[in-house]
């Protein structure tokens, strides 16, 4: 009779228990705690939101952020972020004034949660069902969600080889908010609420290559947006029929020519077609169109020793949409845009009356039509690739957004420096898409830009930076600043003409004041002089700006305090005022 | 993590390491001229082959792969410039993953945020002599053939880093605290001069660290780091995750690919958290970064990216109070009852000729640990700080000559 034996058993079972054990792990590393405390000479408390960009500068706030993280086993990760919500003024309500109120009472919110798995495969690297900033594709077609909004978003998102060397796919597909989506509040059985949002979601599909130093990209993306449809047998299910529909397509490579070129380059192709209503939601076109945009970046390292150029063509259609563009990031195009001429603005009449250019709202010189003159086009404002720019919750010392829909022109951008002088250079020059005359009050654009434009821009910009060495170095810099813009409106009309002409000088010294402290004090100078129907407006401010920060392992502090002080007629009401301000932000982030 | 205390004899021998062997070098001139640069292939910021950045789109392919590394005199120091795939992004224009809106300019002050850059340097190219142990954080190795006597580290917030590693030297006890500073800024310089331009980094190191003539007699072991947004707490041990030892802003390898950290694939953690190794060819740095290998040091020498051979090197002070310190931080844990005296520094303005360099010079001694006022050592603590000294030996933290004289001191206490 034959033994069994057990031997091989044995054996596996031997490896199997000798073999390094997965030790599964619960990390809350990231969880912070992040106090605001606001001062200010107007007395303003905000009462919704830490909200200080629309002049709010009075309160104190805190949030508690609870970050979990669980790597169950070597392939499967999960994870959530919970968040307490609480506004700028409530500090002193100690969370009992109003119960009811999710942002009084700080009610801890679920802000993003994700289930990630990298099974290992050579098709399938990673598959992600839940949450994401969705800054994987490009700022263009699915852009990354603002700081504020990330892992709101829900969708999934699969990433996997393509079989060959520097070679993926990917493939998301986000469900939207409301906000972006066309018949948001619109349509004859449309909603104001999320009703008819069911399974309405963006699909992209991307791909990567590389050929030698090359780097090719690709994406389709399209987007179906449904309402419910006239139904006289629901029993049987819901008809819906399409609302509009979106799709966009991309094409990028980059490269490095030698050693001293990189060379980029981003075509994209867009249709938006609404067959069934005219009126969508200002984030949308309101009626069908198609699109082009594309940019071309050159680079030039070390050129000569020190010296740097980029430089940067682009042409964006004024028709060019996606509604998943990115709505703030600032990596859209190369100039740093309109921010910082007149931005710190200070009191909220210096805003220039462009109320707009604080909200969910398109950017538009349609305001300069309907907002009495006074639009956003002549505000100072950074770039973002979504009509739907998002400057909502801001604060006083962050750069606002402005949409590049419908931009063209060139920036140059130099870097250079000689005898440990850092200098650095920019000229834009900008022109629009949307320029033109007597535009279709009902075209398809008509919800975005006035009916009547004749608009360019320049902007110049000259930094310096130097350190002097003493006292372990003192940081000294320079920046002057020029952004001229000119819209004629209707040439027929010279009452509508107007011409903005934003300078400003700002200096600035700092000095790592001891191994954890670090201190700065700025002055800048502004002038914002308009010339509006042949009418001269001139405003001027300057701003003293004391910064300190203060960084330990886990801990963060800091403070700004600016003295505002300028006189103008910055409501354009035709009566000047003298203005001064006093402004204080200060934070404190503990991060373990 | 690794455990970088392991003795480097018990560590599995790689099957690359005679590949990498292979590609050292033959021979070299001793001493380069300055300006020097050294090459790194293109889409090698994968580590040892397992390793992908973060999920976080303030990470892209190409951020932290380092391209060139150029070391140029500049007036009685140096300014180096790291040159990588993609152009340096601005703090400015991404934010830390916790709440607030304050973007990472405000701490990081230097012109960029994704990366850390160790550059090791051997500057008296005795084989032995110096550390072979990298900085917390890295878990790599550096091949007692290049023993590292000067570290400079290229990181977005220099002082906070330094503190921290002052703050965990100074917990092991092992430096006199009257001394620690000074031995600190002998041995590792954080940079502070820094200027980003394009696709390029560079940033100034004074002569009273490294001289020209040090750093063109020196071999040079470079790594990247992916550095993190936010330097959180550590509370690792809090949350029983091993010990509290400190990264100094280094992402350390985790299971898959982590929205926030540092991935790898595969079964088997990474053996280090380098993102990508100044090495000649994708292949040496596979080799090196594996589990057990060491790291040798490059220079450059007629266009060819080669490793040293010993000799025509500069004296420099001993490193041995700092080995122990930072083999006491690796292993996160005090060791010292009686703090070791600092040597004296050597004027850093002592190069070895250009031309016929002479024999490099042993060690400088360190000076005798026991003062007279200070009484007999309790048995226990000999018998530790024998095992300390045991300990740097086998790892050739410390050369022969020195574990016979600490050891005859230590014996000479009880």
């Amino acid at each position: 009779m034959k033994k069994l034996t057990l031997t091989p058993l044995a054996a596996a079972l031997g490896l199997l228990l000798a073999a390094p054990s997965f030790a599964a792990g619960l990390d809350f590393s990231g969880s912070n705690i992040y106090m605001k405390f606001l001062d200010g000479d107007q007395r303003r408390i905000s009462l919704a939101s830490g909200d200080t960009a629309s002049g709010a500068d009075s309160g104190q706030w805190t949030e508690f952020e609870l970050r979990i993280k669980a790597t169950i086993s070597k392939q499967v990760e999960a994870g959530v972020r919970i968040q307490s919500r609480s506004p700028a003024g409530y500090w002193t309500d100690f969370g009992f004034a109003d119960e009811t109120s999710g942002v009084r009472a700080k009610w801890m919110k679920l802000r993003g949660a994700y289930v990630l798995l990298t099974p290992g495969y050579a098709w399938l690297d990673q598959a992600l069902i839940g949450s994401s900033d969705w800054g994987m594709f490009d700022p263009f077609t699915v852009g990354q969600v603002r700081y504020i909004d990330r892992d709101n978003y829900n969708g999934l998102y699969f990433k996997g080889g393509l079989g060959f060397k520097g070679g993926s796919w990917e493939f998301g597909r986000l469900s939207l908010p409301n906000y972006l989506q066309s018949n948001y509040g619109q349509g004859p059985s449309c909603c104001t609420t999320d009703d008819t949002q069911f399974q309405e979601a963006v699909y992209i599909a991307q791909a990567k290559a590389a050929f030698g130093p090359a780097k090719v990209t690709g994406s389709y993306q399209w987007f179906n947006d449904h309402q419910l449809a006239a139904d006289t047998t629901p029993n049987d299910g819901r008809e819906r029929e399409t609302f509009a529909k979106s799709k966009v397509l991309m094409l990028k490579g980059e490269g490095n020519v030698a050693d001293i070129v990189d060379l980029k380059g981003a075509v994209y192709r867009s249709s938006y077609k609404a067959p069934l209503f005219d009126q969508p939601w200002i984030n949308s076109p309101k009626s069908d169109i198609n699109g082009t945009a594309w940019k071309i970046d050159v680079g030039l390292n070390n050129l000569a020793p020190g010296l740097g150029l980029n430089f940067q063509l682009f042409n964006i259609g004024a028709g060019f949409y996606s509604n998943t563009a990115s709505r703030r990031e600032t990596d859209v195009l190369l100039t740093e845009g309109s921010e910082s001429a007149w931005y710190g603005w200070g009191q909220s009449i210096w805003l220039g009356g462009a109320a707009k250019d604080y909200q969910q709202a398109p950017s538009s010189a349609k305001c300069a039509v309907g907002g009495g003159g006074v639009c956003r086009s002549d505000s100072g404002l950074a770039a973002g690739a979504n009509g739907l720019v998002d400057n909502a919750f801001m604060d006083f010392d962050e750069a606002p957004a402005e949409s590049v829909q419908g931009w063209k022109g060139l920036t140059l951008q130099a870097n250079y420096e000689i005898a440990k002088v850092a200098l650095a250079g920019e000229y834009t020059r900008l022109d629009y898409n949307y320029n033109g005359q007597d535009l279709s009050a009902t075209g398809p654009l008509s919800n975005y830009f006035a009916l009547n434009n004749d608009r360019k821009t320049s902007i110049a910009v000259f930094k310096a930076g130097y350190v002097v060495p003493v006292m372990g170095g003192i940081e000294l810099g320079a920046k002057y600043k020029l952004v001229d813009d000119k819209n004629k409106g209707q040439l027929s009309n010279a009452t509508d003409d107007r011409d903005t002409k934003d300078t400003g000088i700002t200096l600035s010294a700092g000095n790592q004041l001891f191994n954890d402290l670090y201190g700065s004090i700025s002055y800048g100078s502004y002038k914002r002089d308009i010339t509006k129907s042949g009418a001269e407006i001139n405003n001027k401010k300057n701003i003293w700006s004391l910064r300190l920060a203060y960084n330990l392992a886990g801990f963060e502090t800091g403070v700004l305090s600016q003295w505002v002080k300028g006189d103008g007629d910055p409501d354009e009401a035709g009566t000047p005022v003298d203005i001064k301000q006093y402004r204080m932000k200060a934070f404190v982030k503990a991060i373990f | 993590m690794p455990d970088e205390t392991l003795p480097m004899k018990t560590r599995p021998t790689p099957k690359m390491l005679p590949l990498a062997a292979l590609l050292l070098p033959l021979a070299v001139m001793a001493q380069a001229a300055l300006p020097i640069t050294i090459a790194d292939p293109a889409g090698d910021d994968d580590g040892d082959g397992t390793l992908s950045l973060p999920r976080d789109s303030a990470f892209a392919p190409g951020d932290l792969d380092l391209r060139s590394l150029r070391i140029a005199a500049e007036g009685d120091g140096l300014r180096v410039e790291a040159t990588f795939a993609n152009p340096v992004r601005h703090p400015s224009t991404a934010r830390g993953p916790g709440l607030g809106s304050e973007d990472l300019g405000v701490f990081a002050r230097r012109g960029f945020y994704a990366f850390n850059l160790d550059l090791y340097l051997d500057l008296d190219r005795v084989p032995g002599a110096g550390m072979t142990a990298t900085l917390p954080g890295r878990g790599a190795r550096i091949d007692a053939a290049h023993a590292w006597d000067k570290a400079v580290v290229l990181t977005p917030r220099p002082e906070l880093m330094r503190r921290q590693l002052r703050e965990a030297l100074a917990a092991t006890g092992v430096i006199a605290e009257a001394a620690l500073d000074a031995e600190l800024d002998r041995r590792v310089f954080f940079a502070t001069d820094v200027r980003v331009r394009g696709r390029s980094v560079s940033f100034a190191v004074p002569g009273r660290f490294v001289t020209p003539t040090q750093a063109g007699a020196a071999s040079v072991v470079g790594l990247v780091t992916a550095a993190k947004l936010a330097v959180e707490a550590e509370l690792g041990a809090a949350f029983g995750r091993g010990a509290a030892v400190p990264t100094l802003g280094a992402l350390q390898p985790a299971p898959g690919q982590p929205q926030d950290g540092v991935g790898y694939r595969g079964d088997k953690a990474p053996a280090t958290a380098v993102v990508d190794l100044l090495a000649p060819n994708a292949a040496q740095q596979k080799a090196q970064l594996a589990g057990g290998a060491a790291l040798t040091g490059l220079t450059h020498d007629n266009g060819a990216r080669v490793g040293l051979p010993p000799g025509g090197g500069v004296s420099t002070p001993s490193a041995l109070p700092f080995a122990l310190a930072l083999d006491a931080v690796l292993r996160g844990a005090p060791v010292a009852a009686a703090p070791v005296p600092a040597p004296a520094p050597v004027p850093a303005a002592a190069p070895a000729p250009v031309a016929s360099p002479p024999p490099a010079p042993a060690m400088a001694a360190p000076a005798p640990v026991p003062s007279p006022a200070r009484p007999a050592a309790a048995s226990s603590d000999i018998e530790e700080r024998l095992a300390t000294l045991k300990r740097l030996r086998e790892r050739n933290l410390i050369t022969e000559d020195e574990y016979q004289q600490k050891r005859r001191e230590l014996l000479d206490r009880l």
